[in-house]
C-alpha cells in the first residue's frame, strides 16, 4: 500500500480521501508520425509542452481522464503488466514522470481547480537548449496576413512554378559567371547594403518555414533572433508542425531553402541588369548561407529535414543515447529503447550519425578554443584601438560602422562559443554522474 | 532481474515517455559574406574594417 502521509499535494481544497490523479482537462493526446516499430504519440499539456508516448502511456492517461486512487492504478497497472525500467510502476513514477510534467494533477488540487480558466505558461522546452540571447521578433498574430497569403507558394502549382522560376533564373545568371563575368569586390556601401539584403533574406528565408505551416494547417509560432551554439540565427518555431504526417514535415524544414532560392533568383535577374558587384556577392552569399544549414549535426534546415526523413522524434536524443552506452558504458534498457525499436537500415544509419556527431562536436570545441577565442581577443587588441583612432580622427562613417558591426559579431560568437563549453562541460559531468 | 538481463530481454510493456523537441528551424547569418574594398583608393596596412581584414595591395579582402 502506498504512504499517503508522503504524497505531496498543492491544495486547500479538503480532500474526502486520498487523493486521486487524473489527466489534466486541457490535455490532449495526437498521433506521431514516426518509424518506430511500436506506434507513438504524443501528448500536450495545457501549456503546450509535449512528450512523446508509447501506447502503454496513452492507455494508462486514457484510463486517468477520470479521477483514479492511486491503489486502483497502481493495480490495474499490474493487472496489464505495465514498467518503468523492467519494473512494475509505482506511486515515484506516477509523480517523476505524469504530474511534474503536467500531465496529471490530483483531483481536487489547486492546479484543478484553476486549469479551466488560466492557460499555461509558454513552452520553453528543450528545442531551446544552446540558444542564447534570444528574442522574438514576430509573433503569430502578425506574421498570419502574410504566412496565408504565401502559402499559395506551397501549393503544387506553386511549387512547380517557383522552382522552375528558380532553376531558370540561377542557369542564366550562372553562364553570365562562366563568360568570364567575375564580379568586382564591394565598397563599404555596398557591403552594407549588402549584409542588410543578406539578413532580409534570413527572414524571409523563416517566413518560408511559417507559410508551410500554415500551408498544412498548422499554427506556426513566432519568428526571433539569438545566438545558437556559436552563430548569430534567426529562428521560426514551428512546433505545431509535430502533429503533422512526416512527409508534411519535411515540407515544413525545407520551405525555408525553397523560399531562399526563391529570393536568390530574384537578385540573378537584378544582377544581370545592372552591373554593382553588390548583387553577385549576394547572390553568393545566400547560396553558402543555405549549404551552411544543409548541415545536419546542428539544429538548422539539415538537421531537421535528416530527422523527419528519418522517421525519428530526435536524432539528437538517440545519439546521446548511443554515445552514453559507448563511451559511459549505460546499460539502462530506457535509454536503448528507441534504437532497438528502429528498422536496421535506419538504425545504422543513427550509429553513423552519432559517430559523425561526436567528431564534429569535438571539432566544433576545438575550433572555439583555438580560433573563436583567440580571434576574438585579436579583435579586442586590434581593432578597438584602430575604431577608437577612427573616432579621434573624427573618421565616423561606413568603415567604421562595418568594423564595429564586426566587433559585435565576433563578441556574440565568442559568447556563444563560451558557454556551449560550459554547457558541454556540465553535460559531461552529469552523465558521468548519472552512470 | 538485473538491469543487465532488462537490457537483453526488452519488456514490452516497459512505459515510454521523453519530452519532444520544440522545433525551432534556425538558420544561421554568415556574417562576413564578402570581401570589402574600403572607399576612396584602396587601404593601407592600418586602414581595414572588420574582424578578420586585411590589407592586401591596397584593398581589403577577408
Amino acid at each position: 500500500m502506498p504512504d499517503w502521509r508522503n504524497i505531496e499535494c498543492d491544495n486547500d481544497v479538503a480532500l474526502s480521501g486520498p487523493p486521486s490523479p487524473k489527466l489534466v482537462s486541457r490535455a490532449r493526446i495526437l498521433p506521431l508520425d514516426t518509424i518506430h516499430t511500436q506506434t507513438r504519440f504524443q501528448a500536450i499539456t495545457p501549456g503546450n509542452k509535449r512528450f512523446e508516448i508509447d501506447d502503454c502511456v496513452r492507455r494508462l492517461l486514457v484510463y486517468m481522464q477520470d479521477p483514479r486512487s492511486v491503489t486502483d492504478l497502481l493495480a490495474t497497472a499490474e493487472r496489464n503488466r505495465w514498467q518503468d525500467g523492467g519494473a512494475m510502476i509505482n506511486l515515484a513514477f506516477i509523480e517523476r514522470k505524469l504530474i511534474k510534467t503536467g500531465l496529471v494533477e490530483y483531483y481536487g488540487s489547486r492546479n484543478d481547480v484553476d486549469s479551466g480558466t488560466m492557460p499555461g505558461p509558454a513552452a520553453s522546452g528543450s528545442g531551446y537548449a544552446f540558444l542564447w540571447l534570444r528574442r522574438d521578433l514576430l509573433g503569430h498574430k502578425t506574421l498570419q496576413p502574410a504566412t496565408k497569403a504565401l502559402a499559395v507558394l506551397l501549393s503544387p502549382v506553386g511549387i512547380l512554378l517557383g522552382m522552375s522560376f528558380s532553376i531558370v533564373t540561377h542557369t542564366i545568371f550562372l553562364a553570365h559567371l562562366w563568360r568570364g563575368a567575375m564580379p568586382a569586390m564591394p565598397s563599404a556601401q555596398g557591403w552594407w547594403m549588402m549584409v542588410g539584403l543578406l539578413y532580409a533574406s534570413v527572414f524571409w528565408h523563416e517566413l518560408g518555414h511559417a507559410s508551410a505551416c500554415e500551408r498544412f494547417g498548422a499554427e506556426h509560432g513566432p519568428i526571433g533572433v539569438g545566438v545558437y551554439f556559436t552563430y548569430p540565427v534567426l529562428y521560426c518555431n514551428v512546433t505545431e508542425a509535430w502533429k503533422l504526417p512526416r512527409m508534411q514535415r519535411v515540407v515544413v524544414d525545407s520551405a525555408g531553402v525553397y523560399f531562399h532560392f526563391l529570393f536568390a533568383s530574384v537578385f540573378c535577374i537584378v544582377a544581370l541588369r545592372l552591373p554593382s558587384p553588390v548583387f553577385p556577392w549576394l547572390i553568393a552569399s545566400i547560396w553558402f548561407t543555405i549549404l551552411f544549414n544543409l548541415n545536419p549535426f546542428l539544429k538548422f534546415d539539415g538537421y531537421w529535414i535528416l530527422t523527419d526523413l528519418l522517421g525519428l522524434s530526435s536524432l539528437h536524443r538517440i545519439s546521446a543515447a548511443v554515445l552514453r552506452r559507448v563511451v559511459l558504458l549505460d546499460r539502462d534498457p530506457r535509454s536503448s529503447r528507441e534504437l532497438r525499436e528502429l528498422p536496421r537500415m535506419i538504425r545504422f544509419t543513427v550509429l553513423s550519425y552519432s559517430v559523425l556527431y561526436a567528431g564534429v562536436m569535438a571539432y566544433f570545441t576545438e575550433r572555439i578554443v583555438r580560433a573563436l577565442i583567440p580571434s576574438c581577443v585579436r579583435s579586442l587588441t586590434h581593432d578597438l584601438p584602430a575604431m577608437l583612432a577612427r573616432i579621434e580622427a573624427k573618421q565616423i562613417g561606413v568603415i567604421l560602422l562595418a568594423q564595429a558591426f564586426q566587433v559585435v559579431l565576433i563578441l556574440l560568437c565568442t559568447y556563444g562559443g563560451v558557454r556551449f563549453l560550459l554547457a558541454g562541460i556540465t553535460a559531461i559531468i552529469r552523465g558521468f554522474r548519472r552512470t | 532481474m538485473n538491469k543487465n538481463d532488462n537490457f537483453l530481454v526488452p519488456a514490452e510493456n516497459d512505459m515510454l515517455i521523453v519530452e519532444l523537441d520544440d522545433r525551432l528551424e534556425f538558420t544561421a547569418v554568415i556574417a562576413d559574406p564578402a570581401p570589402i574594398q574600403s572607399a576612396g583608393n584602396g587601404c593601407n596596412n592600418t586602414g581595414c574594417p572588420g574582424a578578420g581584414t586585411q590589407c592586401t595591395n591596397g584593398t581589403c579582402l577577408v
